[in-house]
Formats: C-alpha cells, structure tokens, sequence
C-alpha cells in the first residue's frame, strides 16, 4: 500500500521545471486518492454541462488577490488520471509580465484535445478570474465545459460534514488528512515575497499546495459520483442520504428525492435530522398528492415512543382538519401538550409560551367543536 | 399671509431700511427657447413632446450642438435651469444611433443622481426596451450592479464610486469602456480643493483605461456660474473645452435683499449683531406664514441660531440640520419639511444640494456662504415654481461679508470668483498613481498627464509598492489600494462623539479630523442640537470623544499656535523692491488654550489650557515681502502685516472659491528667511489644492481687493470688518499702506510681464 497523495512518488522541484519563454511548466506523477474505481456511467445528478465530453481535467488557480484588476494569476493547475496515478502539470508565472504568456500556454493546451474540467469553488472564482484576465490581456481563451464539484459537496455532504473546505472532506470522505499545507491565504504574500527576494524557490509550498488541491479534487469527483450512483440503502449514514436527497431535490427529480428521505428516515437518523426529514418528505408527499402516503407517515411518526411534541401537532392537524376527526385530535393534541410540558420539567425550564398557547387554542376549539355535537352523532 | 404682502411691509419699515445695503428685484424672465434640433431621432422627439418638451431652451440647445459636434462641453447656468436636458440629448440621441454606446454620469451626491433616474429611465424606454440606465452607488443591490455591469448603457453614479469600485474592477466592465461616449458630470464646481484634485485624478484614471480599451468618451459638464469655468474645466479634464454660458430658461420674480447691521460705533467700526438681525428677521417670516430655511456657515452657528429660534418659536417649530447629525435625525427633518409640518429650519450648506425638502418661500443667508455659486444655490431652496421668492443675505462682520456689502453687482455681473484646483497635489498623485498601478501596469512612456510620473514610479517601486518588471510597474502589494483612499474627509478620518448618560454611552455625532483639537479637546463645550455637552475625555489615538450634557451658559473657542518654515522656493518675481514668491513650507500648530465665551453677551468669561501634540502641515504658500517696515517701532509694521493678513485671507477666499477655512495666514516684521515685512498665504490642506499658487498668479487682484476693503470701511482706525480687531491705533493706515505699496508694485509687474 502506497499513502496517498502528492508527497509520494514522483515529485519534481522547481529546478525540474521547464523555461517555456516566461512561462515555466513542470509534471508531477501522483498516487490517487479515494475510489480506485470509475463511475460507470457518470450519474445523471452529476450535471455535466450539456456536450460535456473527453477527459475530466481538475482546475485550480493561485492568484495574487481576491480580485479587481490588479490582481493576476501566477500559477495554474491541471490534473488528470493516467491509470492509477494522477498526472499534475503546473505552468508557473515566475514574474508578473508572464501572466499573459501563461495564458497564451493555457489556452493551447486546452486546444490539443477534448476535455471537461471540474473545478472545487471553480464557479465563482477559478474561471471568473480566468476570463478577466484574459479579457484583461487580449488572450483568446475558450472556457472547456466545466463542472463545480463544490455545489456538489454542499449538498451531499454537509450534513454530516459541516464544512465542505477541500481540505476538510480530503481528510473525511478520501481518508487522508492533509499534512504540511500551506493555507491558501498566505498564497499572495509568499508570492509578492518570492519576487522581492528574487527566489522562485519560495513557491515550492503554493505548487505542493495547488497539486494537493487537484488530487483531492479528482479523488472528490469519483467519489461524490459513486456516492450519487450507489442505491438509496438505509445501510449507509442517514446524513448522507438526506444529502442525496437535497442532490435529488436540486435535480428537480421527486422520486429519487422521496426514496432517499425514506431511507433516510429508515436509517435511524438523530433527532433533529429525523425532524427535517420528516417535515422534507411531508412537502414532497402533499406536492405529489398523496395524501395517503402522508397520513401513515404522520401516524407512524407520532406513534413512535419519543415522538417530540410537534410531531403529535402534526398529526392532530390532520386528524382534525384532514381525517374530520376531532375525537381523536383532540386526544394526540392532549398528548402533545403533555409531551411539551413533560419535556420541559425534563430540562428545568419552562414550556415554550408561544407553541404551548398553540396548542392550548388548538384544544379549545376541539372542545367547542365536539360540545356542539350531539353525543350520538358519527364521528 | 403671502410673502408679497411680508416684502410690501418690510419694504415700508424704516428700521428694517436702514439696514438694507441692497435691495434688488429680479423680474420674472420669459423662457428663450428652440425648436427641437432637426437630426433628433423621431422616436426621443415624440418622447420629450409627450411630456410636455415641445423645444429647447436656447442653452440646451448649444450643448447639444456642441456635444454632437464633438466638443468637451460645459453648461453654466443656474439651478432649475433644465440643464440636465443639455447633457442626457446627445447621449440619448447617440444610443438612437449606436445602441452600444455607454455613458458614465457623475453625480457629487447619491440624492442628486437618484433625482435624475427616473425620466431618463422613461426617455430611455422611448428608444428601446434593452437599454438600460441605473444608478451604481453603495445602495445598489448586487442583482443590479451585475445587471449594470453587464449592459447599463447609462451608469448614474459619484466620483467616489467610480474610483474605489468601478475603475479597479474594469475587467468586470469591458463593455462599458469599449464602448464608452460620455462621462457626464453635474454640478462641476463642486469638484474644487481637495475633492477635484482628487477627481482629476479618478478622471485620468478613467481615460487611462479607455485609452486602453479602445475608447475616446467627451465630457459634458454643467456647473453653477463661475468665473474662467474653461481654465478650470480644462484642468480637471487635462482636455480642451467648450462652454455655454447664455441662460434660455423662464423664472419667477425674486428679491435679493442685502442686509447689512447698522452702525452702533461708526468710529470703531462696530455694528448690531448680525444673528440677531436674522433671528428677528426669521420669527418675522416665519410667524407670518413664511416657509424660511435659515442658511449658516458652520455647525456651530446652526446651533446657536436654533438654540435661540426655538426660545422664540418655540419647541418644535423650528430644527437645526447639519453633518454630523445621525441620518435617522436628519431623514425625519427632511420628511417634516416636505409635508410642511415644519415651517422652518436652520441649515449648514448641508441641505444646499440634491436632497428633496420641497420648495420654502425664503432663505435667510447669515453670513455671506463663501461663494456666489453657494448663494444662488441657497437661494434655489426658495420658490416655488413662477412664483415670488426672497432671499435674505445678512452680512457679518467678518471681511468678506462687507466687502460684498461694498459691492453687491458682484453678485449679478460677470463672476469674479474662480474654483482653484490643483490636480498635481503631489500626496494626491502618489495616492492615485497606485490605484493606476493596480488597474493596469506603467509602461514606460506612461506619463499620467505628469512629467515626474517616472520619479514617483520609481519612488513607489522602492518603497516594494510597484514592482519594475519586464519595463513595467506594476502592483506588487496584497491588498487594494483604493480602500484606503477616501475623495473627501473619509468617515474613517472623523472623530465620533460618545454622550455619556446614567443608561450608557450612545453615539452623538461626528466631528472631522481637522476640527477635532479645536471642537474637542478636553473641557469643550460641544454643541448638539442646541444643547450643551462638555467633553470629558478625549481618545486622541482612537478618534473618540466622551461627553456628558451639562447646561453651560457659555460655549468655548480654541487657539492655535503656529510655526512657518520653507522648504522650496518654487518662483518668484520682483519688482519695484518687491518680492513675490510661491513654494513649499511646512506649518506647524499647537492648540494651546481655550476661551469661555458667554451666550448671551459673547463676552469672555474664562480660559483653559490644552494638551495635545502638534501637529505638522506641509503645503504650499505663496508670500509677499516689502524692502523694509514702517518708520517707527516694530509693532507698528507687526499691526499693520496682521492687519493686512486678515482682510487679505478674506478677498482671497472670495477670488479663489473657497471657504477661508482652507487658507492659512501668518506675518513677520523679520522673516527669518527673507529678513524683511513678510506676509504668508497657505493651504490648509497638504500638498496644497491650487489656493497658493491661485493667489500667487492673481496677486494684483488680491491686494487691489483688499486696500478698497479697508479704504471703504467706515471705521476709523480699524475693525472686525477690515483689518481685524485689537490691533495697533493707527493699523488701519498702516495696512492701507503696505497694501498700497504691494499693489503698485505687482500691478507693474504685471503689466511689463504680460506683454
């Protein structure tokens, strides 16, 4: 077994790099991280840009700033798979008046084949800045169709993850957490100090830094694709397949969504991601009609030994307002407010005003409702 | 009652006419107009006929043929004129024909280019659907400002604007400079001192990167009426420009009253309060039904006024407005004026521009407003369309203010007053050479409108701001250099006054640098919304002063200390023993204690002293010197120079367009440098803003200036109003002389240089 990562084998310093012009270009022969299988196929909620075809190339730019026109590109990134490795090509603006040469590089690189390119963040900065500067110095420079893995991550993971950084699912969800790295805010500082001291040496840490970005980014993009197309099983971490979920949902595909909520729900998740997803999988169920559907999940939900209050709300809603059933609404509501009282000295504390005055009305009217009625009356 | 009928009984009040130094009624005018210019677009013809425009005034007109004719253009004529008309033809009948041309239009305040939006949104929309105009300030929403960016054919937005978020984000805005016709600037005078030679600057900035996308727009200014409007247009566009100077547009009859408080001394030269003449002046208008805006000079006098408007209005009819106010304080102001819920307020020149307070019936002016352009502007705050309109300018003691009483067809006649701006501030430069730097790197020949550009390139790219690579500058530092650079006294600059109260501190108001060791040193008494405040403790580092409200009977007044040293002599000219100069010097001010003043008698009840470090300005100066002093002791010629100085900064403020506030005087029997009777005019502000070398060019005209100031002063031997109080007796001949000797001399020069 080999760790994975860019400090392994094939690692070339800046002395290994060659003088294009201005322009300095270098290669790096990488071992791969996470999934060593490729999707077959891609999954549909991957969202390749229409015509989106050829080899998927990883994208990653360091720059000297967040923006405005004097901020250049220095250095930018390729990567893509060559068997079981990854192969990284890094072109390198040793000097400001190179930034336009390296463009000039980059755009005939990108003209020798056909490729797509998936970016971390790619959407809002890499390619944005890209463009500018092109703009910027006169430079054709067509855009390869590209995919944002980053939107990607946001929905698959952060549930379970809370930060999406790259870093931060390299080490949860690729298993490798990353060493010695320079942060991508001193990027720009170490860049201008490079140029006042004459050194390009100095840039070794932000090319380690920019080549473990795009292993990750291709590690992440089969891994987010395998975890697309494996089944909605209520084996795997409820969180995960509540991110499926919200994938589904941003795919506009309803029935994927429901099936992962279901798995979700069946997957034993904590309480407040059971609560979410019961709420999400309701929304879907009254979308779609189903009515049916609706009540048993409700049904099953108050009926569960530790059903929170405003789960038996919920069904005492439908008892009343749905099922015209005020007997019974009126026993769950009884029930809930017993359960939000109960909670409450659970805690030391007292209700919560404001739902327990709710639920106080909601009895209220059940009551004159049902005093209405004669006792003899079918429900 | 109407205000005719007020102007009638005014008019036969003889106690009120002793003090009238002028009275002028200006007829109502009839409007002078054109047709239509025959190659307008048929669609932006219906377009204007459809509200109401059926043809032009004659100086809409001009600038429309001169803007189509390819000329940099600028509009003089008053407010209300429709000179907006002027500018918004050429760039509308220029989309009619180019549907890619854009125009950028700078607008001083947000309030004044929110005002222009909405009928050239509607005129727009006559030439198409997919033109788009809107404006781009802090405000916008960033759907908008990506909608704009993409394709605002007109961008109504500030200088400000344009150089921190616009100009350095050009790669975001490449269709507007590829493809950009017009900037537009309104209300051109208002870019002088140190805000124009900043915009000049923001100016070459832009045309520095239009030069690199391909495009070559015009300017089409507007300004109020001002004297050598094409040297100083030309200047801040670094462009030759046409401009038109004749009015076509109608107005109701106005009455300028000019007020000046009779003489209680002749022989010391003392005369009645002026603020108590516009207080009475004021309750008189006000309690006949008289909508009236009182206008004051500083923040200071707003509060006295309104301090003492509201003991005899009465609370809640009448509020004072200026800076410093919180916005929430001045929106409801504003909003109480508009519906006429209040029928009077007291005003720095803050409500002077753009912000919508409806139309008032007259304007109490107390104390001349510093420019002729700012008069007629306070004066626009009253009248309502067609209709009878007055304003009252109640002339101070001070210099200026009689000097104006002295010759009132200065208001009417050919402007005599010129904005002064220097767009080569070197401090300004330097500033502004980063954030060129960060737009677009310095080639070699690259010379930003100034021949030292390769010197202070290179000084930048010591100090490893640029960077000199591959014969380029370039910028080299993280950060954005247009972050840090403010076009006028930044809000980051001001001090912030914190009320200290039994619930906690709040947020009073703010003060800017400049007036902070004067308004805020410890033990002053700051004035907020006619209450006293006393200052307990000043934060100096952290710009932070604590006060708590105290119930003073006296406000407080501080003095300043100051040194003079030149640096470099930069010109100068002799004649007749005479010397004239212009260079650089540095001035340094120590505040050094404070007077107690009384309310109610303006006497002096106490002193303090104050401790705060000094502080060192280094500008530009022009001075004067004579072959020797006056015959007699040396305080006689010290007098005389102080007396000179004082009424000298008085025309000076006058000639060159500025508050006085912005010129700095200092004298000496001995100059050290010189050795001779030297009498010294600076800038106030660093690096200077044109005011020297302004006065130096039109020394001639200064002297002359203040010699007839002092010669038509009635006072015997000298007062407020001419060569200042508590001088030696026989000051004012004193003064009279060396004036006389400077001005025979320069006016010589002149002559023999100017052929």
């Amino acid at each position: 077994m080999t760790t994975p990562g860019p400090d392994v084998l094939g690692w070339r310093g800046l002395d290994a790099f060659v003088r294009r012009g201005e322009v300095w270009e270098g290669e790096h022969l990488l071992a791969t991280l996470g999934p060593t299988a490729p999707p077959s196929p891609w999954p549909q909620a991957l969202a390749w840009p229409e015509g989106a075809e050829g080899e998927v190339m990883a994208l990653d730019v360091e720059t000297t700033g967040l923006g405005g026109a004097g901020s250049a590109v220095f250095q930018v990134g390729l990567a893509w798979r060559e068997g079981e490795r990854v192969r990284v090509r890094q072109l390198l603006a040793p000097d400001l008046p190179a930034e336009g040469p390296l463009l000039e590089r980059l755009a005939a690189l990108w003209s020798e084949r056909r490729i797509r390119l998936v970016t971390y963040n790619g959407e809002s900065f890499d390619l944005p800045f890209l463009r500018a500067r092109a703009r910027f110095h006169g430079v054709r420079l067509p855009l390869p169709p590209a995919m944002d893995l980053l939107s990607h991550t946001r929905r698959l993971y952060r549930d379970r993850d809370g930060s999406c950084r790259l870093t931060h699912l390299e080490a949860t969800r690729l298993g490798h957490p990353r060493g010695d790295d320079l942060p991508g805010s001193l990027v720009p500082q170490v860049y201008y100090e490079s140029l006042r001291r004459g050194d390009p040496t100095l840039l070794e840490p932000v090319l380690r830094h920019n080549a473990a970005d795009l292993v990750a980014t291709l590690g992440l993009v089969w891994r987010v694709a395998h975890d697309l197309a494996a089944p909605p099983d209520p084996s795997r971490h409820p969180a995960d397949l509540f991110g499926l979920y919200r994938t589904a949902l941003a795919a506009g595909d309803a029935h994927s969504a429901r099936r992962a909520l279901e798995a979700c729900l069946a997957a034993g998740p904590p309480p407040h991601l059971r609560r979410l997803a019961l709420s999400r999988l309701s929304r879907l169920l009254r979308a779609a009609g189903d009515a049916d559907a609706r009540h048993v999940l409700w049904q099953a939900a108050a009926h569960a030994p530790d059903a929170p209050p405003e789960h038996l709300e919920a069904w005492a809603k439908i008892l009343e307002h749905e099922r015209r059933d005020p007997l019974a609404a009126r026993a769950v509501a009884a029930a809930a407010l017993a359960r939000l009282r109960a909670e409450a000295r659970a805690l030391g504390t007292a209700p919560d005003p404001a739902r327990e005055q709710a639920l106080r009305r909601r009895l209220d009217r059940l009551e004159r409702r049902l005093a209405r009625r004669s006792p003899a009356a079918p429900a | 009652m109407h205000l005719s009928q007020v102007l009638d009984r005014l008019a036969h009040d003889r106690a009120f006419g002793e003090q009238v130094a002028d009275w002028r009624v200006l007829p109502a005018e009839p409007a002078r107009r054109r047709p239509l210019p025959p190659d307008l677009d048929p669609r932006l013809a219906d377009r204007l006929r459809s509200r109401g425009v059926v043809d032009l005034y004659v100086h809409q007109a001009e600038a429309y043929a001169l803007a189509r004719a390819g000329h940099n253009v600028v509009t003089l004529t008053p407010t209300a004129s429709g000179k907006s008309l002027g500018y918004a033809l050429p760039v509308l009948q220029t989309l009619a024909e180019d549907p890619h041309a854009r125009t950028i239009m700078l607008f001083p305040t947000k309030a004044l280019a929110q005002d222009q939006l909405a009928w050239l949104r509607g005129d727009l929309a006559a030439l198409g659907s997919d033109l788009a105009v809107g404006t781009y300030d802090g405000d916008t929403a960033p759907a908008e400002r990506r909608r704009l960016r993409r394709a605002g054919h007109i961008v109504l937005t500030n200088p400000d604007m344009l150089h921190a978020a616009i100009l350095p984000h050009h790669t975001q805005w490449v269709h507007l400079f590829e493809n950009l016709r017009y900037v537009v600037l309104d209300e051109l005078h208002t870019y002088r001192g140190v805000f124009g030679a900043h915009v000049a600057q923001v100016l070459r900035r832009l045309r520095r990167l239009c030069r690199f996308y391909g495009s070559e727009p015009r300017f089409l200014a507007t300004s109020a009426t001002v004297g050598d409007a094409e040297a100083f247009a030309s200047r801040l566009f670094d462009a030759p420009v046409r401009v038109v100077r004749e009015n076509g547009a109608p107005r109701g009859e106005r009455h300028v009253v000019l007020l000046r408080p009779r003489l209680i001394d002749a022989h010391a030269g003392v005369r009645a309060s002026a603020s108590a003449l516009a207080d009475d002046l004021t309750v008189r208008l006000v309690e006949s039904g008289v909508a009236t805006i009182v206008f004051c000079r500083s923040r200071q006098s707003v509060e006295l006024h309104t301090r003492a408007l509201k003991a005899r209005l009465g609370e809640g009819r009448v509020e004072g407005y200026r800076g410093g106010y919180l916005p929430s304080e001045r929106r409801a102001i504003e909003a109480a004026l508009r519906d006429g819920s209040l029928r009077c307020v007291v005003s720095t020149n803050a409500l002077e521009l753009g912000i919508d307070i409806g139309a008032l019936d007259a304007a109490v002016v107390v104390g001349y407003p510093g420019t002729v352009a700012s008069l007629w502007q306070q004066a626009g705050r009253a009248g309502r369309r067609g209709e009878v309109s007055a304003v009252f300018l109640v002339a101070t003691p001070a210099p200026l203010d009689q000097y104006l009483a002295d010759h009132p067809a200065y208001l009417y006649g050919q402007s005599p007053e010129a904005p002064a701006i220097n767009p080569d501030n070197r401090y300004i430069l330097m500033d502004h050479l980063k954030c060129a730097a960060f737009e677009l790197p310095f080639a070699p020949d690259d010379r930003f409108s100034v021949a030292t550009t390769p010197e202070m390139l290179d000084a930048l790219a010591r100090a490893g701001i640029l960077r000199l690579a591959g014969g380029r500058y370039y910028w080299a530092t993280e950060g954005y250099p247009a972050h840090g650079i403010s076009l006028r006294s930044g809000p980051g600059e001001n001090f912030v006054v914190i009320e200290r109260t039994d619930a906690g501190p709040r947020v009073l108001g703010e003060v800017d640098r400049p007036s902070a060791p004067t308004l805020l040193h410890e033990q002053a008494i700051y004035l907020h919304g006619g209450r006293t405040y006393q200052v307990e403790e000043l934060d100096y580092p952290e710009r932070k002063a604590f006060v708590r409200a105290v119930d003073a009977d006296y406000y407080t007044e501080a003095e300043m200390a100051s040194r003079l040293d030149v640096l470099r002599l930069e010109e100068e000219l002799h004649a007749d023993g005479v010397g004239a100069a212009l260079g650089e010097v540095e001035v340094s001010f120590l505040p050094t204690m404070f007077k107690k003043i009384a309310f109610e008698t303006r006497d002096n009840v106490g002193w303090g002293p104050i401790h705060l470090p000094e502080e060192h300005l280094p500008t530009m100066a022009a001075w004067w010197t004579l072959p020797d002093p006056l015959p007699g002791p040396p305080a006689r010629t010290a007098s005389a120079l102080a007396g000179c100085a004082h009424v000298l900064s008085a025309v000076a403020a006058f000639f060159l367009m500025c508050d006085p506030r912005d010129l700095g005087v200092a004298s000496q029997v001995r100059d050290p440098r010189t050795g001779v009777p030297t009498l010294y005019l600076y800038d106030m502000t660093p690096g200077g803003v044109g005011l020297a070398e302004a006065a130096f060019r039109r020394g001639h005209e200064l002297f002359a200036a203040a010699l007839e100031r002092i010669r038509a002063c009635p006072c015997d031997a000298g007062c407020p109003s001419c060569v200042g109080p508590g001088r030696e007796s026989d000051a004012k001949d004193g003064a009279a002389e060396l004036l006389t000797r400077w001005e025979r001399a320069l006016s010589l020069a002149r002559a023999a240089g100017g052929r």
